[in-house]
């Protein structure tokens, strides 16, 4: 009964909120960038709402629990590359360039400062079409947890969650969701930091839970269950896995390097530097950011690996063994071994962790069509905020499809995890270097940066689809073609089957930017030069 | 062996995530009144 109490009070003053967000938009600015004058703490609780979903809590969480403490990583790369640099090497010029420009998102601050409605277009249509595997994800997450909680079918759990969120986020444009963000920000802090301090004091303290933690592999049945894991490369949940080994390359080139270096360049964070009138308020920003981050991402590796000793004292099993799969540890951790008040708290923390990112997804796809795609590249004339709301409803149907099929995959393979660091991974190499061209390389040429989007996108995909194993085979195209899990099974170059697109995609894509520009250079000296002897 | 861990790697990643984290704090008090207008 209190849980249901609890989840109508939050929804409530999320309709509220909404709504005072939907009363003051008056304009598409408003609409689109809130107007550009928002408050320091409410952008950056935006920011990092926006920024920790329930995959980063139940997911990357999920995946600490099996995997173990490397997940550190991460949290050290969320704070120093995804407050720290985004906010200040990042964020204030594109705060800066998108007032001069005019520009209302991240396809529209390259297309604008290029000079390229392709530009525009293709980010537009890239962003509306992948970001549904990252918007499945965290709605896997959160039904995940609904389901289990509230004992209903995953089914019937994502309909009732994907209808909810419909009504919320086409309402208030991002004024609305920027609001509820900031309220959101504060409970998933408060929830996480009870949680943290929780797990230790119910462990004896930080040192002791370590040192348990450490002991359990030594226990001959413990060493049994993590048998299969120990032959990919895993030493123990508070080692990193051993150096090389597949275990390795999935920690490090996917899940921390994938999420790390692609927060850089993710459309749905880009837009919020936009939404403040000056570079004050994103120097504000970074202290209550770096916070944030440090609490919600340490919290959920740390508690993530700690809950192996919870369900081995109480079940004589390992965590992932326990819960049924890597992406219900922490739902079945929070279900068994915290008070009951406080999993009826949890379910709003979770709520309030998915619907703010989601509903700054959701913004961004409708945008992306509505704007970017449809207005501005095809240049069919209209009301935009009607367009991104079209835009709004077609993606949201889209990542509850995806959301379903992904519930049908091995629960082996962190697919919560894996599927943020795919979308993550995608966007650094079609975006990332462009974007930075278009903040601080003036001479950076047009026709460098639509090569770059283009050959980032393309060698992505195509190591998404056929060479990494774990995302080759769960996709199955690979499969289907070929006959073989990945094109490199059984090569001398197997290898590379265990390495994240973002580790080859992203240098691809800088490199074939450097050459088109190079090229193009070279043109135009030629040019010059012809001209000036003909002058003469 | 520093809180119970004796992996270098999972040492420095807490250590520089708490350093990071103060950093950021130290940056936003430092430029608290500094920036465009």
């Amino acid at each position: 009964m209190t849980n249901i109490i609890m989840t109508l009070l939050y929804i409530s003053v999320l309709g509220i909120l909404a709504y005072c967000g939907y009363r003051k938009t008056q304009n598409d600015s408003d609409y689109l960038v809130a107007g550009r004058q928002m408050h320091p703490i409410v952008m950056a609780l935006s920011y990092g709402a926006t920024f920790i979903s329930t995959s980063a809590i139940v997911g990357f969480g999920g995946a600490a629990g099996q995997f173990g403490m490397g997940l550190l990583w991460l949290t050290f790369l969320n704070i120093f590359v995804g407050v720290f640099i985004a906010f200040v090497v990042f964020g204030k010029r594109t705060r800066q360039i998108g007032q001069e420009l005019g520009a209302h998102t991240l396809p529209e601050l390259l297309g604008l400062r290029y000079h390229s409605k392709f530009i525009q277009g293709f980010c537009g249509i890239l962003i509306f079409l992948t970001m549904p595997i990252y918007a499945a994800a965290i709605l896997k997450g959160s039904v995940d947890f609904i389901a289990k909680y509230y004992g209903i079918g995953f089914g019937t759990g994502l309909i009732v969650f994907a209808v909810l969120i419909s009504i919320y986020v086409t309402l208030g444009g991002l004024k609305g969701i920027m609001y509820a963000d900031a309220f959101q920000g504060a409970i998933m802090f408060a929830g996480m930091l009870f949680l943290l301090v929780f797990t230790y004091s119910m462990l004896g303290g930080i040192e002791s839970a370590h040192l348990q933690l450490t002991e359990l592999l030594h226990r001959s049945d413990v060493a049994h269950q993590t048998e299969n894991l120990a032959a990919i490369g895993f030493r123990g949940w508070t080692s990193m896995p051993q150096f090389d080994s597949p275990l390795w390359w999935t920690v490090v080139s996917t899940l921390v390097m994938g999420v790390g270096i692609g927060v850089l360049a993710q459309p749905q964070l880009a837009v919020k530097y936009m939404t403040v009138k000056s570079s004050k308020e994103l120097n504000r920003a970074v202290l209550s950011g770096g916070i944030f981050l440090f609490m919600m991402t340490g919290t959920a590796f740390l508690v993530g690996a700690l809950t192996n000793i919870f369900f081995y004292n109480d079940t004589g099993t390992v965590s992932v063994i326990a819960a049924g799969g890597n992406d219900l540890i922490i739902p079945a951790f929070i279900k068994t071994y915290l008070p009951q008040w406080f999993g009826d708290i949890f379910i709003v923390i979770l709520l309030a962790a998915s619907l703010s990112t989601l509903s700054a997804l959701f913004h961004t796809m409708g945008t992306a069509f509505g704007r970017d795609f449809i207005e501005k590249s095809i240049g069919i004339k209209g009301k935009t905020i009607q367009y991104a709301k079209r835009g709004m409803i077609i993606s949201i149907v889209l990542s509850a499809i995806l959301a379903y099929l992904s519930s049908k995959l091995d629960v082996s393979m962190a697919i919560i995890a894996q599927g943020t660091s795919l979308f993550f991974g995608l966007c650094a190499a079609a975006f990332l270097p462009s974007y930075v061209g278009a903040l601080y390389i003036k001479k950076f040429p047009r026709v460098g940066a639509i090569t770059s989007v283009i050959t980032g996108t393309i060698t992505s995909l195509f190591w998404v689809f056929f060479i990494n194993v774990k995302q080759a085979s769960s996709l199955q195209l690979c499969n289907i073609i070929f006959g073989k899990p990945s094109l490199v099974s059984d090569t001398a170059f197997s290898k590379l089957g265990m390495v994240d697109s973002i580790m080859i995609a992203l240098p691809a894509s800088i490199l074939a930017g450097v050459i088109a520009w190079g090229i193009y250079a070279t043109q135009s000296n030629r040019k010059t030069n012809v001209a000036e002897k003909e002058a003469a | 062996m520093i809180l119970g861990i004796s992996d270098g790697w999972i040492i420095g990643a807490l250590l520089l995530s708490v350093i990071s984290m103060l950093g950021c704090v130290a940056y936003g008090i430092v430029n608290w009144n500094k920036g465009d207008e």
